[in-house]
């Protein structure tokens, strides 16, 4: 466990000095931030709204579809292409460990730049009500959405061998996932199959309910999960070396 | 030694496979597990969409299933666009209670009537509605239907000729309290017998609807009631299942007074208990004074006149008489009177009531009694002064309910807060809330004024200083690391 | 001490290893020598428990532990500095080697002192705050051997720890490993044979997979003098002096060499020649010995194969 940390304080420590990640803070807060304001105008500031226009729409899924890839490629691809892979492991630390904390650091890494949008909210409740609730419910949304798509990250870091393939590979998995919803095409308003759709949409989860503060304990459950399943076959690919 | 290499690989091959199903076979379950079992909260302001204990009190006691149906014919103008957003919520709310309680409410089913008009055509006649029958909310339990309109799941103020900038916007939210009504409503054995009066020269039920009572009938039908005419002047019995005798006062050319006998049978229909609304003729009697007078109303001569504003700042006396006064104690108003309500009858009689009867709806003081025919011009002797529009009384076990105007009816007017007063005391009158016009809660709205500095200060915030704060962040990052090194 | 029977490891259908056996005897520093490609990087990367061999590896055993069956308890037993160490350039010396000494178990409040400890031990002090990418190539082999003293593991694997140190920083390395000698057992592999000469007490020599030779310092020493060559140029031209100088007992082989001749032996025969060329009557210009280098005996071992 204290290895764990030990990992991600790492790995974080790394994220955070290098510049890369501080362009794409910069490049989120800006894009994120122009997007909040047009969302404001077009609600034409109906602060109940605001919240479901800000965490939804297209630049938004765009935010969150690229990047946890962006994030996560250079994770394990990279260190595997230099070789300090190998001297990470020969400490006799576990595959486990390595992949909970890559993914911890980059889920944390990415939990920071939607925090870091929170100033504008502040600003908005000092000449409105925000609907806090309905605030935190979204944001709970986008941390269990995100931490599906860094887990997406991870193994596609770990399963290829330059991190622009797995950046490649990471969007790839998580436009299949976000997909999902468009089934909905193939069946009839009322069918039963559409409320299973409905458990496995990224957008369903995020638009129609935490972004209106409705909280349902299937979002949670698929979304923990997932991360959980992708986390461990990532533990096992890393293992194949061995066998 | 090779053995054990051998063996090593083998046995985290299998395992591997072995651990792999085991976890897929759990990650199925826990999800089948929660699909069926979730629990849901709201944790919005409001908490609008919360399933509470007695909504599953209700939708437990529910006997049998109930279907949902919603055809959309979307409408991009802005009321279009306001009515959409609350079928919508009323379709989300309605799926909440579906989830909390799939054997009892199946899936709202909602098709959009332009884009699937095939299967709009195969629904509609598997569920014998209308063509117009969109943008409402149409329940089905057994043979039972109830129909809501948008107007019955919110009070929409839109715009009017003195504001016409003014988008419409939802006042009162109704929508949980509609849906929960209705519930009630479908489920019971027992329709709602309305008798409309006829022969007297009234508006047929049916027909064309420009000339008839067909859109007024399908309206009563759709709030749970069983409709027939009963043609007094040929019988003179009311039956005894009747909850509600409607007179309406007026149709093509000219209405007959009700003769004695036919008094006669409504005395004894309000003895046993039944209901009575009176839609008053324009002009002369309807037949029913004594017994409207043993009540403590009588009708007063002439037509209430108003200065009516018009667009473009002019105002000109005309006969369309708003009623914009209620009772705030009568069960038909009590729920209204929160609302800033304007019916608006053209014409209407004006009534004087005396105890036992109440004044449910009156003018403001700037109206007056035109006695003479011809233009109204506002002269010193006519009375002054609000005019009572309508009124309702007990009378014996019944009750009495008695309005100024009967165009009301006609299916041109029969839309806004004139329907709304007019289905208030219908509901009171036969005894049984066919759907309660009031309740409901004003809609929980943060809009904030978004002015020019508003706009500004967002603006900067959003594209300068928070941005600027990274760049700012970067650049410390980037300096003190190259310090010491 | 490092025990190695029967070791085979194939990546595909390459084999890389052939059934390699060898010992490192505690406290001692072996040379673990070959060309480019001979698998001395495949030995130690399966002697850090990052690749698992081929079945049919009969023994792998680190300071008592059984590599296969324990690679946990193993690693912690050793300390390996890679060829070319990969360190994060980003990070500074003490945040990379802290975040190793927790990786490594290191408790929270020793870890300062244990970090002071190895940086002196590599004398390294002077760099402890600069960031990894701005050292040379000399400070950052010693900061990878810091790393890899974390701890203080009984073990030490160094892969080519020279290449590319200039003769200054090659000499201070040397010291530094005589301090660790005894109290570490250290592999340390190389091409670089003129260094394994100097540092080793043991070699142990691979070429295509295969061990060629395994010896302590005093063996190999009387394998390089005999294995040496005698040199002599005589003045003008004598014929068939090859064939005179093969009837002298012991010679094995004579090359000409230049303007002289390269004379293989199993014993020294500079007497013999001496007194050959005093009766034929030869001007000697030239006559001296060539003991062999181990350089030399590397290009005939890895050339030809097993050495007898």
């Amino acid at each position: 466990m204290s290895r764990v940390i030990s990992l991600t304080r790492r790995d974080l420590l790394g994220l955070f000095v290098s510049p890369v990640a501080w362009v794409i803070i910069f490049v989120f807060l800006l894009v994120m931030g122009l997007t909040f304001h047009l969302s404001l105008l077009g609600v034409d500031g109906d602060l109940r709204q605001l919240v479901a226009a800000t965490y939804g729409g297209l630049v938004f899924w765009f935010m969150m579809l690229v990047i946890p890839p962006l994030v996560a490629m250079r994770a394990l691809a990279e260190e595997r292409r230099l070789g300090s892979l190998e001297m990470l492991m020969t400490t006799g630390v576990s595959d486990a460990a390595v992949v909970i904390a890559k993914w911890l650091a980059t889920w944390v890494f990415f939990l920071f730049l939607w925090i870091c949008l929170l100033p504008l909210w502040a600003l908005l409740s000092t000449v409105g009500q925000v609907d806090l609730g309905a605030l935190f419910s979204a944001h709970l949304g986008v941390a269990l959405v995100g931490a599906g798509f860094c887990s997406t990250g991870i193994l596609a870091s770990a399963v290829t061998s330059h991190p622009l393939a797995s950046a490649a590979l990471a969007i790839a998995l998580n436009m299949g996932l976000f997909l999902i919803h468009w089934l909905r095409f193939l069946y009839q308003p009322g069918d039963l199959q559409l409320r299973w759709i409905d458990h496995f949409s990224a957008v369903h989860h995020l638009g129609d309910e935490l972004t209106r503060g409705i909280f349902d304990l299937r979002i949670p459950v698929w979304w923990g999960t997932f991360t959980i399943l992708m986390l461990f076959v990532t533990t096992k690919v890393l293992e194949r070396r061995r066998w | 030694m090779s053995d054990f290499i051998i063996q090593r690989r083998r046995k985290a091959r299998i395992h591997v496979v072995l651990q792999l199903l085991l976890l897929l076979w759990i990650v199925w379950v826990v999800n089948v597990w929660s699909f069926h079992q979730s629990i849901r909260i709201d944790w919005s302001q409001g908490s609008r969409m919360e399933v509470t204990a007695s909504d599953r009190e209700l939708l437990e006691a529910l006997p049998r299933m109930v279907e949902v149906l919603v055809p959309l014919d979307i409408d991009p103008s802005a009321s279009g666009r306001v009515r959409l957003r609350v079928l919508s919520q009323a379709l989300r709310w309605l799926d909440e209670l579906s989830q909390a309680a799939p054997g009892a409410l199946r899936l709202p089913v909602s098709v959009d009537v332009n884009r699937d008009g095939d299967r709009w055509e195969v629904l509609r006649s598997q569920r014998g509605l209308e063509a117009d029958a969109v943008n409402r909310i149409h329940l089905f339990c057994g043979e039972r239907r109830l129909s809501l309109d948008v107007d019955d799941l919110a009070l929409i103020r839109g715009t009017s000729p003195l504001e016409p900038e003014q988008l419409p916007v939802v006042e009162v939210d109704r929508v949980r309290e509609s849906i929960e009504a209705a519930l009630r409503q479908i489920v019971q054995d027992q329709l709602t017998e309305i008798r409309i009066s006829q022969g007297s020269g009234e508006l047929p039920l049916e027909g064309s609807r420009g000339v008839s009572l067909q859109a007024f009938c399908d309206d009563l039908e759709a709030r749970g009631a069983h409709v027939t005419g009963v043609d007094l002047t040929l019988d003179g019995v009311i039956e005894t299942d009747t909850d509600l005798l409607l007179v309406i006062g007026g149709g093509i050319g000219r209405f007959e007074p009700l003769g004695a006998s036919v008094r006669r049978a409504i005395d004894r229909h309000l003895d046993n208990g039944g209901g009575v609304l009176v839609l008053l003729p324009s002009t002369g009697i309807c037949g029913l004074e004594d017994t409207m007078a043993a009540a403590g109303i009588s009708v007063l001569p002439g037509l209430v006149a108003e200065i009516t504003a018009l667009p473009g700042a002019v105002t000109r006396p005309s006969y369309a008489a708003v009623g914009t006064r209620l009772d705030p104690f009568h069960p038909v108003t009590a729920s209204l009177a929160r609302d800033r309500i304007m019916v608006r009858y053209m014409p209407s009689r004006a009534l004087q009531v005396s105890e036992p009867a109440t004044a449910l709806l009156a003018t403001g003081p700037g109206a007056w009694l035109e006695r003479e025919p011809g233009n109204p011009r506002r002269q010193r002797e006519e009375t002054p002064g609000p005019q009572i529009l309508a009124a309702a009384a007990e009378v014996g076990a019944g009750r009495l309910v008695v309005v100024g105007n009967w165009s009301t009816v006609l299916p041109g007017s029969w839309r806004l807060d004139a329907r709304r007063f007019l289905l208030a005391c219908c509901d009171w009158a036969c005894g049984r809330d066919l759907l309660p016009a009031g309740a409901g809660r004003e809609p929980v709205s943060n809009r904030i004024e978004l002015d020019d500095r508003i706009r500004r200060s967002f603006f900067w915030t959003s594209s300068a200083v928070l941005p600027g704060c990274a760049l700012l962040g970067g650049l410390l990052m980037a300096w003190a690391r190259r310090k010491d090194s | 001490m490092i025990e190695v029977e029967s070791l085979s490891m194939s990546f595909g259908t390459r084999r890389a290893l052939e059934a390699i056996s060898f010992q490192v005897p505690a406290g001692s520093v072996t040379g673990f020598l070959g060309p480019n490609g001979a698998g001395k990087t495949t030995t130690l990367r399966v002697l850090t428990t990052w690749l698992l061999p081929d079945p049919g590896t009969v023994t792998l055993v680190v300071d008592g532990v059984d590599l296969l069956r324990q690679p946990q308890q193993a690693c912690r037993r050793i300390g390996s500095v890679p060829e070319l160490a990969p360190m994060p350039s980003e990070l500074r010396v003490v945040e990379y080697l802290q975040f190793r000494a927790r990786l490594k178990g290191i408790s929270h409040s020793k870890i300062s002192t244990e970090l002071q400890r190895v940086l002196e031990e590599v004398d390294a002090s002077e760099v402890l705050r600069r960031r990894i990418g701005t050292l040379s190539q000399g400070y950052r082999q010693r900061v990878s051997l810091a790393d890899a003293l974390i701890g203080n593991p009984p073990v030490l694997l160094l892969d080519e720890p020279t290449r590319g140190l200039d003769p200054r920083q090659v000499t201070h390395f040397r010291q530094l490993v005589d301090r660790l000698r005894g109290d570490h057992t250290i592999l340390l592999s190389s091409h670089v044979l003129g260094e394994v000469e100097q540092i080793c007490d043991r070699i142990c020599m691979i070429s295509e997979g295969r061990v060629c030779l395994e010896e302590d310092r005093g063996a190999w020493t009387e394998r390089l003098a005999t294995a040496g060559s005698i040199r002599l140029e005589v003045a003008g031209v004598v014929e068939s002096i090859e064939k005179e100088l093969a009837t002298i007992a012991g010679v094995r082989e004579v090359m000409a060499d230049g303007s002289g001749w390269l004379i293989r032996s199993d014993t020294d025969v500079r007497q013999q020649i001496g007194t050959m060329a005093r009766q034929k009557g030869w001007t000697l210009l030239e006559l001296r010995r060539d003991p062999a280098t181990l350089e030399s005996l590397f290009l005939q071992l890895t050339v030809s194969g097993v050495a007898s």
